[in-house]
């Protein structure tokens, strides 16, 4: 008996491989390969002329030196990519909380059982996520050129609106200097990987500010829809015991709504994250870095790096800096929503298992 | 560095322009034939100019000059001068200043220097008074100083030959008048622009087209170049011939004698694309001070490594 039962497991495993082998093919060549393959050339100094893998003087093996100088050796480098890992911090911290936040109340209005023309609100709000972001750029870069619509309103309202796209002041230092900070405090002086303090706090500059709110008008349609699919499965029996206890509106947004749309929270925001720190077609419509560096972000240096200045080595080490920064966020980030949703579960007793 | 053949020594013989030919030398060798050259002038849009009661006489010979005619033409929406948000206009002034990112031999940084900071500070000057503006910074903003000359956004630029098509095409009934870019402290300077023909290194048909090459620099053929696109042509012969067929753009021809060429060192390419990306601020406060110590520190970090 013993030995029929390995035999059938025994077919049994080769069945399971043949049935999973197209899959495993497929992820393998498409995605797992090249994966290794970057991480190769993340070791290398290849000048993207010859075969990566052959070695020789333009394909050396050089370690971790493309990795290590971005972060310890004072130089070109290291400064390009911090002042783009700078950028890209207060790209995401402002454009994902407002993402999330707007695509929830989008989604909570158009969800409401009593608004009339629900599916023409659906798609309104829909639409800036279904248009190509290179063409939505564009239109952008009319709306806030500097004799654009937004100036021209401003200009109603008797303000004299700046020169959105070459305006490399950033909000922080605009913040500190109504409170007489001058230019470059002494208490600001610490070099934090060759950047000083005052860089590092100069926040998301004008010229930015336009791309956050770009990021944040286009995505908000997609994670609204998540969001309304997630509202539409809550049961109504809730909602409406909830009535019967007399909370109002507001608390029961914040204590019934809410916590049970935690899975669709958790991944509109891991999704957010994602996104924002891979940035790229926005920034490569929308001035390509400029003013002064401060639109630049990781995902367009690497670009740059490799493609412009054959650096592919540091190019692809870039990303893979990019890629650990991601999982990191998304681990530490899951690990919170989890806590918080099991937090529920033991509140509630029961619940569906996450 | 190993992509292009070099075959400058079997084109020597047509008799290139000293500058170009130090243009594309790396490592005492002439690395490929120059194509054609432009280098930049102060392009005057003539009826503004006699509209603010300005002559010939007025036509700047130095800054103090410049300064004078720039806030003259500057009235309403329109800027005396408008120039390019970057180095390859900005650099000029530190040419004229006297200095340059890098030393003649392209061994050391000099972009730390007293003469350049003084470049950028008459460009900071003339901004702060309101005379200049980058092309980005005018409302409307312009693509370019071409574009803000030719829609009168501004009244002079400093543009390339480049500017005569576009203007031909784009503006034609525009009236301008092309000059030779005001002198600075340190004497007459512009700044000059080139391309090379290059061959692959790894090409199987090296011979073929070195050939091609040589037909294509042969007078004839770049005087043709010039006509159809209006770079001016790369031999001592072919800009003798331009220079009687073109009178009106003799500024540019001018420029070739003492154009200073772009930095073309290994590595330089992010270098200098950050420091242009920094100077595009030079009107709204930016610190030139500061912008000149990153490019004398990322330089030098590039011709160590390079």
């Amino acid at each position: 008996m013993a030995k029929r039962r390995t035999n059938i497991h025994g077919r049994e495993g080769i069945a399971g491989w043949v049935f999973t082998a197209p899959a495993i093919v497929i992820l393998g060549v498409f995605l797992l390969v090249p994966i290794l393959m970057a991480l190769w050339v993340s070791m290398t100094n290849w000048t993207g002329n010859v075969d990566p893998f052959g070695g020789g003087p333009n394909a050396a093996f050089v370690g971790a030196k493309n990795y290590s100088s971005l972060f310890l050796s004072d130089g070109l480098a290291r400064s390009d990519f911090m002042q783009s890992l700078g950028n890209t911090f207060y790209y995401v911290l402002l454009v994902v909380p407002l993402q999330t936040a707007t695509s929830l109340l989008l989604a909570l209005i158009v969800n409401d059982r009593f608004l009339k023309g629900k599916s023409f609100f659906r798609t309104a709000f829909y639409f800036p996520s279904v248009t190509s972001s290179i063409a939505i750029s564009t239109v952008f870069l009319f709306l806030f050129s500097n004799t654009g619509a937004v100036n021209g309103l401003l200009k109603l309202l008797g303000i004299d609106g700046p020169e959105w796209f070459s305006d490399s002041r950033g909000l922080l230092h605009l913040f500190f200097g109504l409170f007489g900070a001058g230019e470059n405090p002494d208490w600001a002086q610490g070099q934090i990987f060759g950047r000083s303090l005052w860089d590092w706090l100069s926040g998301p500059s004008v010229a930015m500010c336009v791309i956050i709110f770009l990021a944040v008008w286009t995505t908000t349609g997609t994670f609204m829809l998540m969001f309304l699919a997630a509202l539409q499965d809550l049961p109504v029996e809730v909602d409406e015991a909830a009535m019967m206890d007399g909370v109002s509106p507001w608390q029961k947004l914040r204590l019934v709504t809410v916590p049970m749309l935690k899975p669709a929270l958790f991944l509109v925001i891991t999704l957010g994250v994602i996104g924002t720190w891979q940035v790229f077609d926005q920034i490569y419509v929308m001035g390509k870095g400029a003013p002064a560096g401060t639109t630049m972000t990781p995902a367009f240096l690497s670009y740059n790096t490799s493609f412009k200045s054959n650096g592919w080595g540091s190019g692809a080490a870039m990303a893979f800096i990019v890629f650990l920064i991601i999982v990191l966020l998304t681990g530490w980030q899951r690990r919170l929503t989890l806590r918080a949703v099991d937090l529920m579960h033991s509140n509630h007793g029961t619940g569906p298992t996450p | 560095m190993g992509n292009l053949y070099a075959y400058g020594d079997q084109v020597k013989s047509s008799n290139f322009l000293p500058s170009l030919v130090k243009t594309f030398t790396y490592k005492n060798t002439l690395q490929c034939a120059p194509k054609d050259y432009s280098t930049l002038a102060l392009a005057i849009n003539t009826d503004m100019w006699t509209a603010a009661g300005l002559t010939d006489a007025d036509i700047p010979t130095d800054w103090a000059g410049l300064e004078k005619v720039a806030k003259k033409l500057t009235k309403g929406k329109v800027t005396g001068l408008v120039i390019g948000n970057d180095i390859n206009r900005g650099d000029v002034f530190m040419k004229q200043a006297g200095g340059w990112v890098v030393s003649a031999d392209g061994k050391t940084m000099t972009a730390d220097s007293p003469q350049n900071l003084a470049g950028l500070m008459e460009i900071k000057k003339m901004m702060a008074a309101g005379s200049m503006k980058f092309n980005t910074d005018t409302k409307p903003a312009a693509g370019w100083g071409g574009e803000a000359l030719g829609k009168g956004i501004g009244a002079m630029t400093i543009e390339g030959n480049w500017l005569r098509g576009s203007l031909t095409k784009d503006y034609p009934n525009l009236k301008t008048k092309i000059v030779s870019l005001p002198a600075g402290p340190a004497g007459k300077a512009t700044l000059m622009f080139s391309n090379c023909w290059g061959i692959a290194a790894k090409s199987t048909h090296q011979k073929q087209a070195v050939d091609l090459v040589k037909f294509l620099i042969t007078v004839d053929q770049q005087l043709a170049f010039a006509k159809a696109f209006g770079p001016m042509p790369s031999t001592v012969e072919g800009i003798a011939k331009f220079k009687a067929l073109y009178p009106q753009d003799a500024a540019f021809a001018a420029g070739g004698d003492y154009g200073q060429g772009p930095v073309n060192l290994p590595g330089f390419d992010p270098v200098m694309s950050a420091f242009s990306s920094k100077m595009a601020t030079l009107g709204k406060g930016g610190d030139a001070k500061a912008m000149l110590a990153d490019l004398q520190k990322n330089g030098t970090a590039a011709i160590a490594a390079g």
